[in-house]
């Protein structure tokens, strides 16, 4: 097989292009994954809907349905937003950032969730199987990714206005790397789990070493600075006009300290859950080639290492990776991903209740 | 550089009128119009799902040609139908340039300067411009064509919580209300700015915006809530049960399941 | 009116703070009783609207006691079911913002929400909702979404998803704001009309003309959060340093009479 590789004239062609779709939002319209791929994402995310659900019952009871309402449509609107970057492009922003800061996660994830799926029935916007993968990377990733960021550089304690603000840019910023990436993924495997008998790739054509590239240059330096910026100046015009959003503990839907401690626990899930397939993928197979060296040559080297040793450990209950009464590879790896996924799912659920109770048993112990 | 606030004001009406719009068309009598939003809905997802999972492109060209009939019959505008059978599939196929010389694979056309079209690259990019159009204009022929409490009812008949279709209903409504607001404070705005305003000022003005926005619609959360409360709820949804399949759902249905069957038999 | 008439609500000594501590409502001693129909004028921000909101125990009074039919309207009360639903199915608010009053995705779905959540039948909820909507003459509206409805059109609607509760108080914030004058004419006439069957209404407004044209009775707000006045709307009306002071008429009285100032 011929090896995949930018050359200079895709570089300058993806830059020109990606600018362009960079600036026009992430939704993924149908057509550019596998169905099979769209199925997996809804199940990775429903953990996430019953979370979020979950946080709303238990702040503000019956509340919950009129504020998730106008925070979705809050959320629409803010996708519409036009921001001018020095230099004189302009960009549109997900806004996901901000709904992760101001709002708490859980809930930030609901109402993005809504407003993607109101875009895509009503307004044709992103496509329906893709809603799963949109609501991912969009309504998942990007408030968790914020929000752990921003309370990272805020710190413990009453939070000030210009560690606020440097935290909203820089979670603003890599919230959106992180969903590039995470979408930029999403293209890039289709190429390496559905061909058919010729080698045509059936859904988006790009391997990892494409499409990573290709994504991420034009969302780094256009659509993560306009997220910045926008979230930037949310937070600006609330610590004028209202602080209170910001800084006390009793706004519309705070998060609690449980659920505080737990947002690490539920990134590293997020991230296990993106892993957990590749690892299981990653040795020896057509995806080998793309694997260590490639990367390598994107200077993310550091990467495979953990891939392999985490590609054994998940292996371990379905040995070699392969179900024999599905003669199809693919789908083999694909419900070895799932039965691991689902796992890690399980015990990531046991440790976060056992986190909750024992913080629960300091609290009232200390 | 342009102005970054007219082009949000843009954006915003843009959707306001879209809105409107879908709102004309599904008053009119077409042929989708006359389907029970349950047909649609299902009907939509089994012909997104077989544009997807067909692997031929000439059996996807007979799907992607099958749209335009269907959106003609439910009395869809050419130009909107426009943007989603024709503009949103050349983006892709655009995007897809590049993977007709990179794709490994039997030589077709050599191009002059080292490039060479692959028969797997025409191919792939094929597949992805008739998958991607196939299923954006489905979907708008299922937006246009279907007013929103109907898709609510119809998700609920298939199942959905009625805590959950209160929430996406409230949000409909209100995204309208948003974007009149948003409309109403960049007119104001626009109309008091002479000359063109700095980036750094535009932003300023958008995060004022959105801020406003945000605090607007918690103030309004709590209100909305309010009058909810009033009229009796308590955290409990009921919604009202409606609309009934006739028997041109069933053909409609018949037909179509046959149709996706055949497309995805001949199409493996 | 008629002292021997059932009191419907009584207030003693009714204060309300805001979460945060901003003071709403002082010292408000005052009766209501079954069949009259009382204004509450006030300028903006002097706490009619939550004075409303506390008779339709949406909010609770802070400080003495209000109580509905001799019961006592406060949090533990609404804890009940039987009470809320029993509560709610006789006193209908209507709200000044047709966006927060609307909620729904249709106006069919709006106007069939309360006799829902009252856990009517869908036989009952059905008839209910066609009487309602005969009524207010917005039959062919059914099938349209609240956000595309012009604002007398809202206002009526907003009046058909209380009607469907069949309530025998009505509690009206600023029922004439933003309404064009025929809609305005229509309004007072269904105020006049509910009144005349006898049903209980609470409307807070600013606007005078209501006061002369529907009132039976008058509470006027101060500044201050307190009771300025209470007597019949002739006498109010009469007493144009009372509405100075409590900044409800400014500088050219006959005209303020018969308009109603900027929201």
């Amino acid at each position: 097989m011929r090896k995949l590789r930018m050359e200079k004239w895709m570089v300058a062609y993806f830059a020109a292009l990606g600018i362009v779709l960079a600036t026009t939002g992430l939704h993924i319209p149908d057509g550019y994954l596998s169905p099979v791929t769209s199925a997996i994402l809804f199940a990775l995310v429903l953990p996430f809907w019953i979370k979020g659900v979950r946080d709303l019952r238990a702040r503000v009871n019956a509340q919950t349905i009129p504020l998730v309402a106008l925070m979705a449509a809050f959320s629409f609107i803010i996708m519409m937003f036009n921001v001018p970057l020095p230099g004189g492009t302009t960009g549109h922003a997900v806004g996901a950032a901000i709904a992760g800061i101001v709002l708490g996660p859980g809930v930030a994830t609901i109402a993005v969730s809504i407003a993607l799926i109101i875009q895509a029935l009503v307004f044709g916007d992103g496509g329906i199987l893709a809603i799963g993968a949109n609501c991912f990377t969009m309504a998942v990733a990007m408030p968790y990714v914020a929000d752990a960021i921003y309370r990272a550089i805020v710190g413990a304690g009453e939070p000030q206005r210009v560690r606020s603000l440097v935290g909203g840019a820089v979670a603003g910023y890599v919230s959106l790397a992180v969903a590039a990436l995470l979408t930029a993924f999403l293209f890039g495997i289709q190429p390496a789990l559905y061909t058919d008998a010729a080698g045509t790739p059936l859904y988006a054509p790009y391997p990892l070493s494409v499409a990573i590239p290709a994504m991420m240059i034009p969302h780094l330096a256009v659509a993560c600075p306009v997220e910045a910026l926008l979230t930037v100046a949310i937070l600006g015009y609330l610590w004028s006009a209202r602080p209170a959003l910001l800084t006390s503990q009793a706004a519309p839907a705070p998060s609690g300290a449980a659920a505080g401690r737990l947002t690490g626990l539920w990134i590293a899930l997020a991230a296990l859950i993106i892993i957990v397939p590749v690892g299981l993928l990653a040795p020896g197979t057509a995806w080998g080639e793309w694997g260590a060296h490639e990367l390598s040559e994107l200077g993310l080297d550091f990467i495979p290492a953990g891939l392999e040793r985490l590609g054994s450990l998940w292996g371990a209950p379905i040995p070699d990776y392969d179900i024999p009464a599905l003669c199809n590879v693919n789908i083999s790896y694909w419900l070895s991903a799932i039965v691991g996924t689902g796992l890690t799912v399980l015990v990531i659920w046991l440790i976060s209740k056992l986190v909750v109770r024992k913080s629960v048993n300091e609290e009232r112990a200390g | 550089m342009k102005n970054a606030l007219a082009k949000t004001a843009r954006t915003v009406s843009a959707s306001l009128a879209f809105s409107l719009a879908a709102e004309t068309t599904a008053r009119q009598g077409g042929l989708f119009q006359r389907l029970d939003a349950r047909t649609k809905l299902l009907s939509v997802l089994a012909l997104v799902l077989t544009a997807n999972l067909v692997h031929q492109p000439v059996v996807l060209v007979f799907l992607y040609a099958a749209i335009l009939p269907l959106a003609a019959a439910s009395r869809i505008r050419v130009r909107t139908l426009a943007r989603f059978w024709l503009g949103i599939p050349l983006v892709a196929a655009l995007i897809g340039v590049p993977a007709l010389f990179i794709t490994p694979g039997p030589t077709l056309y050599r191009l002059t300067g080292g490039l060479a079209i692959s028969a797997t690259g025409l191919r792939s990019v094929t597949l992805l411009y008739l998958r991607v159009g196939t299923s954006a204009s489905s979907a708008i022929l299922l937006a246009l064509t279907t007013r929103w409490h109907d898709l609510l009812h119809a998700l609920a008949r298939l199942g959905m919580p009625d805590v959950l279709l209160l929430a996406l209903g409230m949000t409909y409504r209100y995204i309208y209300t948003l974007l009149e607001l948003t409309n109403d404070m960049l007119t104001a705005r626009l109309s008091r700015s002479v000359g063109p305003l700095s980036a750094s000022k535009q932003r300023q003005v958008q995060g004022a915006l959105a801020g406003t926005l945000l605090a607007r619609s918690l103030d309004m959360s709590g209100e909305v809530y309010l009058a909810m409360r009033s009229r009796g709820f308590s955290g409990r949804a009921r919604t009202l049960q409606r609309g009934r399949l006739q028997w041109l759902d069933l053909v409609w249905g018949v037909g179509l399941l046959v149709g996706c069957t055949l497309a995805l038999w001949m199409g493996r | 009116m008629d002292d021997s008439a059932e009191l419907v609500y009584e207030l003693e000594s009714v204060g309300f703070d805001y979460p945060g501590g901003t003071t709403a409502l002082q010292e408000i001693t005052w009766s209501v009783r079954r069949g009259e129909c009382w204004a509450v004028l006030g300028a903006n921000g002097s706490g009619k609207s939550t004075l409303l909101k506390l008779l339709d125990g949406l909010y609770y009074a802070t400080f003495g006691s209000l109580r509905f039919c001799g019961d006592a309207l406060s949090e533990k009360a609404f804890a009940s079911d039987d009470f809320n639903y029993a509560f709610r199915r006789q006193v209908g608010f209507v709200f000044q913002d047709p966006n927060v009053q609307l909620f729904s995705a249709s106006v069919l779905d709006e106007v069939a929400f309360a006799p829902l959540q009252l856990g009517l039948s869908d036989a009952e909820v059905m008839q209910r909702v066609e009487q309602a909507m005969q009524a207010l003459e917005v039959t062919k509206l059914a099938d349209r979404p609240p956000h595309h409805l012009s604002g007398g059109e809202k206002k009526r609607v907003s009046i058909a998803s209380v009607l469907t509760l069949e309530p025998q108080v009505w509690l009206l914030d600023e029922p004439t704001a933003g309404l064009d004058p025929r809609s305005q004419s229509w309004l007072v006439g269904f105020i006049r009309q509910r009144h005349a069957l006898g049903e209980t209404i609470v409307i807070a407004t600013h606007d005078l003309s209501i006061l002369q044209q529907v009132a039976t009775d008058c509470l006027v707000f101060g500044e201050d959060h307190r009771i300025a006045a209470i007597g019949s709307p002739d006498d109010i009306l009469a007493d144009h340093a009372l509405l100075h002071a409590c900044n409800l008429m400014h500088q050219h009285p006959t005209k303020a009479l018969y308009q109603t100032h900027g929201g």
